[in-house]
């Protein structure tokens, strides 16, 4: 049994039919051929799956498809303009903040959420926001770098 | 031997190849890939420590709408003989060794079908006794792992005993003035990459596989398939992506691809197989626990007499090599003189998840248990440790016992020094143990040495590179390798580039392909800017004279008379007087005579033994009250040879402590005594550090190119990983006095050890 679901993702409408039990990762995922959003557990532990979601960034794994009716959800791919990297994007590359790029596209996501309310952050409120998101390979030194930097106006 | 023109893009950090890719999303990891009427993979694993099968019915599972193929050990029992040494593991098996392992495999249309026809694969099991401690499986009467390899490779459950010396112990410990004895565990651990294992075979009907795997060897697993499935090499591809989601020595590995492979021959459709979380976590490798006995000779002033190791690796349900246990023997040669060292190892197996190489493969434990012992020494004999490890550390000339080889090149002084100076080392206690307050804090230190290729002076230690051209001027490398997020594809390129005096951005990459690019080794063991480095830089010159030969030519000019820059070949007399390479291979005589292809090829077998060094300094505050520690700052100063590209050198040295903090703090994976089933195979329970939780960190890099290896450089990738846990471990011993032998470092150990003084 499929139940149709109206959203809109990265400023389109979409609908997609989907069975009640299907999360929302699947449908961006599977349904709509967006990759960028990652799984890394499926529990809601590692936060690579993040997407924002009427402007908060939600683990897209805990989230039933089913519920997003009349939603706003905004994926990796719907970020930047015109061909150009969203000056978040352009951080992480120029500061070096993606070693396999696994949990990038979440980290990118759960920062620029967070920025959007707070624009002016602290180092040490950038690190606690980002204790969602899990990295393996940087010690998150150059993620922090970069988020401080987009913050600090540095890159734009 | 510094290169005669000063270095232009080596020593640089320019942007990294393909990370636009990574942070928009179009970056196509395994786990991404779809191919035309693909299946999906799942594996039926043993609730049951040690059990015979007899039998498995699954034709209530083949009923279901969807599946359609399944395979058991009767379809994929081949046991094969890996590069390794010893017998590894098989496809599937008659018997399971441990909670976890593989049963049978099912390929379906959906994954939700696959994993719903596990439930109707019917088992006969007969369950046999089983055992988790390590200690105890070495006893005579101790359930076997394997009873199938008795008298072949295994003595009861031990598959390896090796005793190595170096001058006699026994007489240094009669010229010893105290001998300290001391006892440390070091627990299994994950390498938890954020991706989790994947990979895809596809099956054409000539007999050709062709599988993509998230993986750090392309050439090595492809051999593996090739034996496995009685295959000529050359019908299998084996290609590792441009993306890998980090591997950290746990994606090096063929049983899974073997039974993916025959499943997918057997359902006559590509199947893809990705391991979930929880299985990542007590499925696949994971770093080996070990119990290191140490026994220790040294004078009053100071200076080793005699070291002796006894090792216990635990090497789980099946091994990864026996080299397991001997190689961890190395490590007590390289760092400081002693005439006299004996290591004795085994590596015992137990009905626990199959432990292998994961980053410091070996040093990690037997650096804890060393240089934690350093400590102690120091302590003993009312020594600064920092003076006991000048003392006695190896210098340039010194000859390693290990392999016999001279020390070509050490920043290790310069690391101990400049790390000292950066933590503040002399407002550390000048004795154990703080004055009396709730929160005491305290520093301490631990220095290492680690692999490099050549680790005998007589191991195979080659790098392959070819490079063609492309007629518009830019360049095709190709290299045998992965690049599995440390950066890789970058730092060859530019190598390339600068040997070439090419232009970094037309240098192309094609990377772990067995079908197209040449043979490599391993993305491993900090080995690849070594080995395939100097093919790249050979292979480049190569090129370059190629360039110079043609130019010449048109140029009606010497070759002595030319060099390169930049993508042109110039005059060296005027250099206004120059020709771009496109231009060079555009050049109708050249196009005519084939002269614009040009396929040049290099084979670069690593001259000598270049062993990187480092020492490591952590600040913590021990909450004497409930045992918590806090590291408050980690130093980490790094003899790195050259720093290719410094950011992604600093990328891994930071990586590395955070990798090395979880170790000594937070991360061990929990096997039920009794049932042999994991407690805690997921990101709540296995704690992996996160940004908040880490300590302010200095990175330091020393650069004593070094004159054998390709531009000095030395291998990085594993470096800070190992003495993370020791540093924070003396630190904690310097701020209270409490001995902990025991990693990790958790609450409950540290106010143990503060109880007692020691756990």
């Amino acid at each position: 049994m499929r139940v149709a679901v109206n959203f809109k993702i990265n400023g389109r409408d979409r609908t997609a039919h989907v069975e009640p039990r299907t999360s929302l990762l699947d449908v961006i995922r599977e349904d709509l051929g967006l990759i960028g959003t990652k799984e890394g557990c499926g529990k809601g532990e590692c936060g690579a799956c993040t997407v924002i979601m009427d402007g908060d960034a939600v683990p897209s794994c805990l989230i039933l498809a089913a519920g997003v009716e009349g939603k706003e959800i905004i994926t990796i791919e719907g970020i930047g303009e015109n061909g150009r990297l969203h000056p978040l994007q352009e951080a992480f590359v120029r500061y070096h903040a993606s070693q396999c790029g696994f949990c990038s596209p979440g980290m990118i996501l759960t920062a620029k959420a967070f920025l959007n309310r707070n624009p002016n952050p602290s180092e040490a409120e950038v690190r606690d926001v980002m204790m969602s998101n899990l990295c393996r390979c940087t010690g998150y030194e150059k993620i922090v770098e970069a988020i401080m930097a987009v913050a600090n106006g540095e890159v734009a | 031997m510094l290169p005669e023109k000063e270095l232009t893009i080596v020593g640089t950090s320019p942007e990294m190849k393909l990370t636009r890719n990574k942070v928009t999303g179009r970056a196509e990891f395994t786990v991404d890939m779809r191919r035309p009427g693909m299946l999906y993979a799942k594996m039926l694993r043993s609730p049951h420590a040690s059990a015979n099968i007899n039998g498995i019915d699954y034709s209530r599972a083949l009923a279901l709408s969807g599946v359609v193929a399944v395979i058991t050990y009767e379809d994929a029992k081949y046991l094969y003989k890996p590069s390794h040494g010893s017998s590894r593991e098989y496809g599937l098996d008659d018997m399971v060794r441990y909670v976890g392992d593989k049963v049978a495999m099912v390929a379906a249309e959906t994954e939700e079908i696959a994993e719903l026809a596990l439930g109707y694969i019917d088992v006969d099991y007969e369950v046999l006794p089983h055992i988790v401690d390590m200690e105890e499986a070495m006893e005579p009467d101790a359930p076997v792992v394997h009873p199938e390899r008795q008298g072949i490779d295994c003595d009861g459950n031990i598959l390896d005993h090796n005793i190595q010396e170096w001058g006699d112990v026994e007489e240094g410990f009669k010229k010893a003035d105290f001998i300290i004895e001391n006892r440390f565990y070091t627990p299994r651990v994950c390498h938890a990459a954020l991706e989790p294992h994947a990979m895809l075979a596809e099956w054409d009907l000539d007999g050709n596989l062709t599988m993509w795997s998230s993986e750090q060897t392309a050439f090595m697993i492809r051999d593996s398939l090739a034996d496995a499935l009685k295959m000529p090499r050359s019908k299998i591809r084996f290609i590792v992506p441009d993306y890998v989601g980090g591997g950290f020595g746990g994606k090096y590995e063929s049983a899974e691809k073997i039974a993916l492979a025959i499943l997918a021959r057997k359902a006559g459709k590509p199947v893809m197989w990705r391991l979930t979380r929880e299985e990542e976590f007590y499925t696949t490798r994971t770093r080996s626990p070990c119990i290191f006995e140490s026994r220790t000779g040294v004078t009053k002033d100071g200076v080793f007499v005699a070291r002796q190791m006894r090792g216990i690796i635990d090497i789980g349900s099946y091994a990864w090599g026996a080299i397991m246990s001997s190689r961890a023997a190395s490590y007590m040669t390289m760092l400081y003189k002693c005439a006299n060292i004996k290591y004795t190892g085994y590596g015992v197996y137990t009905n626990t998840p199959p432990s292998g190489a994961m980053r410091g493969f070996t040093s990690t434990p037997i650096h804890y248990a060393m240089e934690a012992e350093i400590d102690e020494i120091a302590a003993a004999i009312d020594m600064d440790p920092l003076e006991f490890r000048l003392k006695n550390k190896l210098n340039v000339g010194d000859i390693i016992p290990l392999n016999g080889v001279a020390v070509s090149s050490s920043g290790l002084e310069e690391t101990m020094l400049k790390g000292a100076s950066a933590i503040g080392w002399h407002r550390r206690n000048a004795k154990p143990g703080a004055p009396d307050a709730r929160y005491k804090r305290g520093i301490g230190m631990a220095s290492y040495c680690h692999y490099s290729p050549m680790l005998k002076g007589t191991e195979r230690s080659i790098g392959n590179a070819v490079l063609k051209s492309n007629v518009d001027g830019s360049f095709h490398l190709l290299l045998g390798l992965a690049d599995i997020g440390q950066g890789l594809r970058t730092i060859m390129a530019q190598i390339c580039a600068e040997a070439l005096g090419g232009i970094l951005d037309e240098i192309n990459l094609t990377l772990a392909d067995t079908q197209t690019t040449p043979w490599g080794t391993t993305t491993a063991a900090s080995r690849s800017t070594i080995e395939t480095g100097g093919a790249v830089k050979d292979v480049a010159e190569k090129m370059k004279r190629r360039l110079i030969e043609l130019a010449s030519v048109m140029m009606g000019l010497h070759e002595g008379d030319l060099d390169t820059k930049e993508g042109l070949v110039y005059e060296l007399a005027n250099p206004g007087n120059s020709v771009r390479f496109g231009e060079i291979l555009h050049h109708p005589d050249v196009y005519l005579r084939g002269d614009n292809v040009i396929v040049l090829k290099s084979t670069y077998s690593v001259p000598q033994f270049v062993p990187p060094y480092g020492s490591q300094f952590a600040e913590v505050e021990v909450d004497t009250e409930t045992g918590e520690v806090r590291v408050i700052k980690m130093v980490a100063a790094s003899d790195v040879g050259r720093a290719i590209h410094p950011k992604s050198v600093e990328g891994q040295l930071e990586g590395g402590i955070h990798m090395g903090i979880g170790f000594a703090l937070a991360e061990e994976l929990k096997i039920d005594p009794v049932t042999g089933a994991p407690l805690n195979p997921n990101f709540l329970d296995y704690k992996l550090f996160r940004a908040g939780d880490m300590p302010e960190l200095k990175i330091i890099i020393v650069e004593p190119v070094d004159p054998y290896s390709v531009y000095g450089v030395k291998g990085v990738g594993e470096m800070t990983v190992i003495a993370t846990a020791p540093a924070i471990r003396n630190a904690i011993f310097n701020a209270t006095g409490a001995k902990v032998f025991r990693l990790p470092l958790t609450s409950e150990n540290v106010l143990a050890a503060l109880k007692e003084g020691h756990v």
